[in-house]
């Protein structure tokens, strides 16, 4: 059977990474700095590719696209402290950029579609569980921007309504939490499948005792000092 | 120290442990557990379904290490139904991870329904510049991409011959984790241009994604659940569905870890108000 070292990488580095579930350890650490760094310089490598085929490459054809080079170099002099000022102009040329072309849409998206989508009909005799649904996106709106809008006034309308929108905001935090959850089980999921389910499982459970080994006794084999 | 305070206090790595089991277990020994498809799911699959033969859909495939086992199998579903569908299909990235994953996962999938790169499907590759970049990608493609990722002029590759810009564009599909890129889509191909748009987001991002659906965002295949129902649908089990039962038995240990704790925190409350 061939040695398959791309498995028995991602066996290491996905061990290593379990094994904070124990305890922060120096092995975690190492492969959790690995995996910045090595990101890091990828993400360096393909924006200066990119940079060289969009403009470095076509200067030639299109003299104008040093404009933006220049720009874009000016943005490094953030790493020296006296002519770090120099950066301001690209940022604020992608800013104004940025804000140009968002904001010929966002009112339209954000705003007015969202009030339409709101607007819904309230009575569906054919359709209860709609018309339901209808009303509590109608109130949950209502109420939750009354609190937003008038969270300091005292009146009793108004405090029932903030509570109100309180409770439904709560509700929409828990939603929010039970995705964070689905996201994070997933990747787990998705890790545990690529090491228990890999056609040579056979080489990676003697790999997977030696990390836990590391992982869970590194004074024992002098990678962290004793206390 | 009563079962109440145990109930509020038990160990992180017991609650990891037992967490790892419910997930490990059924990987090895699937269950069985049947899958619902969600109105959001079923939603982006007849969009698909409905379009005409050879429509064409520009993807944005945003996938990267961190979301691969999210939103990979969705990705591979739809790409499937798509080509089944005759569909071409333009693959971008606005994240630097995402070629490297078109690469793994499309050239399999097309090789086996017999579609031909350049024909039925095209990788342009990575675009920077985020929205700016969406905006350039549907005014002129070629503005962005002068080549493809092999280094092919596009106006070499016959399908770019007739895709230039937003207009021949009829569905968008944004696939990943970035809620500005996700946003971003939707402002600029579906409120600019009225680009049918579907998402594919992690689970951290449905619920950010709902609020647009169903008026500017057509369906939502939100995360391994999303891509589980994907594959449900397109009648081909894959990954997705194999880690639904993990998915399932975990859910309940992390249900019951907060029954406990909350019973645990009323009892002992009340007992503390009694005495």
């Amino acid at each position: 059977m061939a040695i398959n070292w791309v498995e028995i990488v991602g066996v290491v580095f996905g061990m290593a990474i379990l094994s904070f579930v124990f305890k922060p350890n120096p092995v975690h650490r190492l492969v959790e700095s690995l995996f910045v760094g090595g990101t890091a310089g990828y993400l360096l490598i393909k924006n200066l590719d990119s940079a060289y085929k969009l403009s470095i490459n076509r200067v030639p054809n299109d003299p104008t696209l040093v404009i933006p080079l220049i720009l874009s170099v000016l943005i490094f002099a953030r790493l020296s402290k006296e002519y770090s000022w120099l950066s301001n102009y690209p940022i604020a040329f992608l800013t104004a950029i940025g804000i140009g072309v968002s904001v010929r849409t966002i009112a339209e998206t954000d705003i007015i579609k969202q009030i339409r989508s709101t607007a819904l009909p309230l009575i569906m005799p054919s359709d209860v569980l709609t018309s339901f649904n209808n009303i509590i996106i109608l109130v949950s709106t209502v109420t939750v921007i009354s609190y937003f809008l008038y969270a300091r006034k005292s009146t009793k309308t108004l405090r029932t309504s903030n509570k109100i929108g309180i409770s439904f905001m709560m509700i929409a935090f828990g939603g929010s939490l039970a995705n964070s959850l689905l996201s994070r089980v997933s990747r787990t999921i998705g890790l545990l499948q690529s090491l228990i389910i890999v056609p040579s499982a056979v080489y990676m459970v003697p790999i997977m005792i030696i990390v836990i080994a590391i992982s869970a006794f590194p004074e024992k084999l002098g990678l962290k000092k004793e206390k | 120290m009563g079962i109440l305070d145990k109930l509020q206090n038990i160990p992180v790595p017991i609650i990891n442990l037992i967490l790892i089991l419910t997930i490990s277990v059924p990987l090895i020994y699937p269950i069985g557990i049947p899958i619902l498809v969600d109105p959001m799911t079923r939603s982006a699959y007849e969009v698909i379904d409905n379009l005409p033969e050879g429509s064409v859909v520009l993807f944005d495939y945003d996938t990267g290490p961190s979301t691969v086992v999210e939103v990979g199998a969705a990705d591979k579903a739809m790409v499937y139904h798509m080509f089944k569908k005759n569909l071409k299909i333009i693959f971008v990235s606005s994240g630097v991870n995402g070629p490297m994953y078109v690469e793994t996962d499309v050239p399999p999938i097309a090789k086996r329904l017999g579609k031909q790169y350049g024909v039925d499907y095209v990788h342009l590759g990575y675009f920077a510049g985020l929205e700016m970049g969406i905006t350039a990608i549907l005014n002129d493609i070629s503005s962005i991409y002068p080549s493809d990722v092999h280094n092919t002029p596009i106006e070499k590759l016959e399908l770019m011959q007739a895709v230039k810009n937003h207009e021949q564009i009829s569905l968008t599909i944004y696939s990943g984790g970035l809620g500005d890129q996700l946003l971003s889509w939707i402002r600029q191909a579906n409120t600019a241009y009225g680009i049918t748009v579907v998402l594919v987001p992690v689970g951290v991002m449905i619920s950010y994604s709902m609020p647009y659906y169903p008026n500017q965002v057509a369906g939502i295949v939100g995360s391994l659940r999303g891509g589980a129902e994907y594959e449900l649908l397109t009648n081909r089990p894959g990954e997705a569905i194999a880690g639904m039962d993990s998915l399932s038995l975990s859910f309940i240990w992390i249900i019951t870890l907060i029954v406990l704790g909350n019973i645990g925190l009323i009892s002992s409350r009340m007992s503390r108000g009694s005495s």
